[in-house]
């Protein structure tokens, strides 16, 4: 039996060790970005995810997508696929990460019947009518921007946040400025404004129903509304599993005209 | 196919597009379709596609589409037509290293957007290339097999065999009156196809490699012409006229890399054997030619645009009915309004020789998931008698719409 005495020592030391280890003297927009960056995502996840795009009018569309990623040497591949509406049923969209250079991306559209390399520049673009962009979707790189800590001590939706602004290294970008509500607790964003060119907000995200599902930090849904055409997509996940083994050749190029994902 | 069955296939298209709609996929598609120029003919072309995927295993799946096309117009010798046939059918065994596909196919080969000198893989239907925006509806599904070996992802060989020759057509309905027939000839013809022998058996193939995010293609096509060569043979005054296929042999390369916000892509094929039309007499010639293409293409905001430019030359030292230079440029605007809810597209070809224009302008508007209503109108203008030259009375307007379930 370990003395009850000892056992507080031993947590304070752990404790001290710890912040020592983990946690910079000076917390810093960078250190907060790379812990955004680390947070698990699991080896690989596939999911089922709904979008409703609702605009200014108050009109609904849909989008229902399938979702896979798997991690490579640190480096994720990602391969989405539209299931609904039917006339772009079929499309599909290939991500492969790439370290210290600009990602990979492929298209398939079953109209044009072959696999089109795409230009990383459209990352800023809108993805298939919705408010997410193409890097909305695949994730940002680290490298892609500077990072500054505004507040290390906000609240947003009763959770202690860090305030974290990102400048995009490229100039020509269509965001300027993005400012992140970071949970402290897990490293999640569950804020994000995104300020153009005019230093004017035009678009915000928000993460909500924020549960751990295989021990995974899981946003069950997320939305992002343009404040400059009063347009919204909110995506809900209707199911995700993660760690379950997604064979390597899903993420291969010709797994885009492939019929299903992977069984 | 089954022609000249309307109305028994007008009526079954009807039927079909009235039953409920979600025990299967496909689309339904109307569209009218009017040439002021061209005796005033008006078309109704109305098209019900069903199709389904089974999946048996991760391995093995079965993909079949069903076609069913009626066409009602005002054409006096072809008031009212239908067509049934099968647009897509095949199993497609799939492995991590393995692929391959038997049955109906459409295959693509190329990069080029607009215009592709080294996709000949299937038959083609004229008329869809000017109301299709969707480039694999103006191909025509073939009994063909398709074995792709994936030596790793970057390098990947394409074996196809097509058994038995599919012409293409200057229209799906095949129609002699059809305003896409340019083929107008002053007696009858007779079709002579390739035997079906184990000799005419057509067979391509494709190598693809990816070298410094450079993704790169060589092909190999051994088949025949798509469309015919015409020639009158025998004693004078001739009766009739012989379509013919000469052989061809294909080699071709292309490529596709992205720099920034640019995709470019190019193109060259080199064609041994295709026959060419001598000037003033029912005759051809069978000569070689290459066409190359480069292109680039961007996307700003919501809009795309590519542009390409294409240079054929033609090796024969006869005399021909179409110019042995020929520079062409395409271009392609297209706009997305509203959250792709609003579409706009302008496309355009330009043959820098001939002065042949075609240009086509279509504005689609999605009042509700899955349904789109286009309008479009489509113009040629020529002096000349290529090929846009012979379209020239075809300027066109049509309404479409098409839901897909």
């Amino acid at each position: 039996m370990i003395p009850e005495y000892r056992k507080t020592v031993i947590l304070v030391l752990f404790c001290f060790t710890l912040s020592v280890v983990v946690v910079p003297a000076q917390i810093t927009g960078l250190w907060v970005a790379q812990k955004i960056d680390e947070r698990s995502k699991g080896k690989d996840n596939a999911e089922i995810m709904e979008m409703t795009l609702i605009d200014s009018k108050g009109r609904e569309r849909s989008r229902s997508l399938s979702i896979i990623r798997k991690e490579f040497d640190g480096l994720d591949k990602l391969l989405l696929r539209f299931d609904y509406p039917n006339d772009i049923k079929g499309v599909s969209f290939l991500v492969w990460e790439r370290r210290g250079e600009d990602n990979e991306r492929f298209l398939y559209l079953p109209a044009l019947g072959r696999i089109r390399r795409i230009a990383t520049g459209e990352k800023d673009e809108n993805f298939a009518g919705t408010d997410f962009s193409y890097e909305d979707i695949s994730g940002p790189k680290l490298e892609d921007y500077h990072y500054d800590l505004v507040d290390d001590v906000v609240v947003h939706d009763s959770a202690e946040c860090y305030l974290l602004a990102s400048f995009p290294k490229e100039l020509d970008r269509r965001f300027t400025k993005i400012l992140s509500w970071v949970r402290k607790d897990n490293f999640f964003v569950i804020k994000a404004e995104y300020y153009n060119k005019m230093d004017r907000l035009e678009k915000t995200f928000s993460a909500s129903q924020i549960t751990l599902i295989n021990d995974i930090w899981t946003a069950l849904e997320i939305s992002m509304e343009n404040h400059k055409t009063r347009h919204k997509t909110i995506s809900y996940i209707v199911e995700v599993n993660y760690n379950i083994g997604i064979p390597a050749d899903s993420f291969e190029k010709n797994a885009l005209e492939r019929p299903q994902f992977f069984k | 196919m089954i022609k000249r069955i309307f109305p028994v296939a007008y009526s079954i298209l009807l039927l079909i597009s009235a039953i409920p709609l979600d025990c299967l996929g496909g689309s339904l598609v109307t569209q009218g379709i009017y040439y002021p120029n061209n005796s005033d003919i008006f078309e109704l072309r109305t098209t019900v596609i069903a199709e389904e995927t089974i999946d048996l295993a991760r391995w093995l799946t079965i993909d079949a589409e069903c076609k069913l096309t009626g066409l009602l117009s005002n054409r006096e010798d072809a008031p009212g037509t239908g067509n049934i046939i099968i647009d897509k059918a095949y199993i497609h065994i799939h492995f991590s290293y393995f692929d391959a596909r038997f049955g109906y196919l459409k295959e693509t080969w190329g990069k080029l957007d607009q215009i592709s000198p080294v996709d000949i893989l299937n038959p083609i239907d004229i008329a869809s290339v000017f109301f299709e925006s969707e480039k694999t509806k103006v191909k025509l599904p073939i009994l063909m097999s398709m074995v792709s070996i994936y030596f790793s992802d970057s390098f990947t060989l394409e074996l196809s065999v097509i058994p038995f020759f599919e012409k293409s057509v200057y229209d799906e309905m095949d129609e002699e009156s059809s305003p896409f027939n340019v083929a107008s000839l002053p007696l009858p013809v007779e079709e002579q196809l390739p035997a079906k022998t184990i000799g005419n058996i057509e067979f391509g193939t494709g190598l693809y490699f990816t070298l410094n995010k450079t993704d790169c293609s060589l092909y190999y096509f051994h088949g025949f012409q798509d469309f015919p060569s015409y020639l009158v043979e025998g004693s004078l005054p001739p009766t009739k006229i012989f379509a013919q296929y000469p052989p061809i042999q294909m080699i071709g390369l292309d490529f596709e890399t992205v720099i920034d916000r640019w995709g470019i892509r190019g193109e060259c094929s080199f064609i041994i054997g295709e026959g060419y039309q001598r000037k003033e007499t029912i005759d051809y010639v069978e000569a070689n030619s290459i066409t190359s293409g480069i292109g680039i293409d961007t996307r700003y905001g919501d809009s795309y645009f590519d542009t390409s430019l294409l240079y054929r030359k033609i090796f024969a030292e006869e005399n021909i009915e179409e110019k042995k230079d020929e520079i062409s440029i395409t271009a392609n605007v297209e706009k997305r309004i509203a959250y792709d809810t609003v579409e706009v597209d302008l496309i355009g070809i330009y043959n820098i020789f001939s002065g042949s224009i075609h240009g086509k302008a279509r504005l689609g508007v999605s009042p509700f998931d899955n349904f789109w209503i286009s309008l479009a109108i489509g113009v040629f203008d020529s002096e000349s008698g290529d090929f846009i030259g012979r379209l020239r009375n075809n300027e066109f307007y049509y309404i479409k719409f098409a839901y897909s379930f």
